[in-house]
């Protein structure tokens, strides 16, 4: 449902926005002061994006807490997270759009590291081609290439689904317990709940519309990402800016892993300790990195 | 992160997006001192410069500080910021393209006028709508029911 707020506001909001450096940043403020329902839908559009980013970890841990990534369903837990990424990315790119201080050095730190992976983050970097800005080619792939990657990996996520069925709950291995019903029962109540969802976000777009920072000037670093980024901000102070590749590479490729690490069939919180104490020591490192940053507030490095 | 620039105009801009960003008395000053003692210095109004410098270090209110301080920096580099495209030349790569310093713009929080009051009003409704379809539509039976079902099988 978040997505699909995504496309619906998304598709508003890019009828106003200029994707060039020298206007990005002054067509977002005048999306907001002189568009109908400009400002609504931008705060909505970027609420949106924070719930499914959240929705989705919150549906990769409930996989994984209930084992239900175990044979026959490895792959589909790839699928999902890959998905999972690609709604990061989405993020980041997003966040690089509004062309104001905040997103500016976020792409620095991202075209420090592209440069470190050399030819492997050409894409990001000047190389690949000098006559097309940066934020023109990360535009296309916030509203071209990563929705319709999402998109097709929905479908393929689904059809999985479909094949192997919904993951019974692993303290209730004996699907015949349950009275069956139709699909479309399902989706009335994604439905049902999907309308809470747009109710509450369309509450915070109203009530906490989003700001637009200062236009971007290059060498200075005074800002600090989104919350999503926390989790890997400080690393470059702490261990300089090759160490964002590895923990970034480190999380997402455990998260890739999951299925193939734990190959046992037990199900049963009780016979998992081993995979979900790494799972909690994991989570704890990014909550503890996450809440230092919020903390100490540290505004560029 | 790269080398800091050793043009005077460049340091001054800097300068100048420190203040917007609001990054703080000691680290605005730090820059405009840098730019004074910049290797190459043309293209920026020293004199002017060191203006800036005097009313940021001078105490009293901040806000009015900056916004002097900010004036004085782009009146030194007669208002062309560095970054700003040059003769009809669009910014390419990671260039900046910016040509102003704009302030942090923030729309108002809460109920601001009848439109807004009209929208929060509409979400309230899906809100309330979305949960009496959820309870409508729930389950016919819980997980703790069916975790309790099978274990009574169990036994």
């Amino acid at each position: 449902m978040a997505f699909v707020i995504l496309l619906v506001t998304g598709v508003y909001v890019a009828q106003f926005y200029a994707p060039v450096p020298e206007d990005a940043n002054q067509s977002v403020r005048d999306l907001v002061t002189d568009v109908w329902l400009g400002g609504f839908a931008r705060g909505l559009h970027y609420w949106a994006a924070q719930a499914m980013f959240v929705l989705a970890l919150l549906h990769l841990l409930r996989v994984f807490f209930h084992a239900s990534y175990k044979k026959p369903r490895e792959g589909n837990w790839v699928v999902g997270s890959a998905m999972f990424l690609l709604t990061f990315l989405a993020v980041f790119t997003g966040t690089v759009l509004k062309w104001d201080q905040e997103g500016f050095e976020a792409l620095i730190h991202n075209l420090d590291v592209a440069e470190l992976l050399g030819g492997a983050g050409a894409w990001f970097t000047s190389e690949l081609t000098d006559r097309v800005p940066i934020l023109l080619r990360l535009y296309s792939a916030h509203v071209v290439i990563i929705p319709g990657l999402i998109l097709l990996l929905f479908v393929w996520h689904a059809l999985l689904v479909k094949r192997h069925r919904i993951s019974p709950h692993p303290e209730i291995p004996v699907p015949e317990e349950e009275v069956p019903e139709p699909f479309t029962a399902h989706l009335q109540r994604v439905a049902a709940l999907g309308l809470v969802l747009l109710g509450l976000l369309s509450l915070l777009g109203v009530l906490l519309p989003p700001v637009v920072g200062p236009t971007p000037v290059d060498g200075i670093e005074v800002t600090r990402p989104l919350w999503m980024f926390w989790w890997f901000f400080p690393m470059e102070e702490w261990f300089g800016v090759a160490s964002i590749i590895y923990v970034i590479a480190g999380v997402f490729g455990l998260v890739f892993l999951v299925p193939f690490l734990d190959r046992s069939p037990k199900r049963r919180w009780r016979e998992r300790k081993l995979a979900l104490g790494a799972a909690g020591l994991l989570l704890l490192a990014l909550a503890a990195t996450t809440i230092q940053v919020w903390i100490n507030n540290p505004k560029g490095h | 992160m790269k080398e800091e620039s050793d043009e005077a105009p460049v340091l001054v801009e800097q300068a100048i997006a420190l203040i917007a960003n609001d990054a703080g008395e000691e680290r605005v000053t730090e820059r405009i001192e840098d730019a004074i003692e910049a290797p190459h210095k043309e293209g920026a109004d020293l004199g002017t410069v060191r203006r800036a410098l005097d009313v940021v270090e001078r105490p009293g209110e901040s806000e009015t500080a900056g916004r002097k301080a900010r004036e004085l920096l782009l009146d030194a580099i007669d208002g062309k910021l560095p970054s700003a495209p040059r003769g009809g030349q669009l910014a390419k790569g990671t260039e900046t393209g910016t040509s102003t310093v704009l302030g942090e713009f923030r729309p108002a929080r809460g109920i601001a006028d009848g439109g807004d009051a009209a929208l929060f009003g509409l979400a309230l409704a899906a809100v309330a709508a979305g949960l009496w379809l959820s309870r409508r539509l729930r389950p016919p039976h819980t997980i703790r029911e069916l975790a309790h079902r099978v274990g009574k099988g169990k036994r």
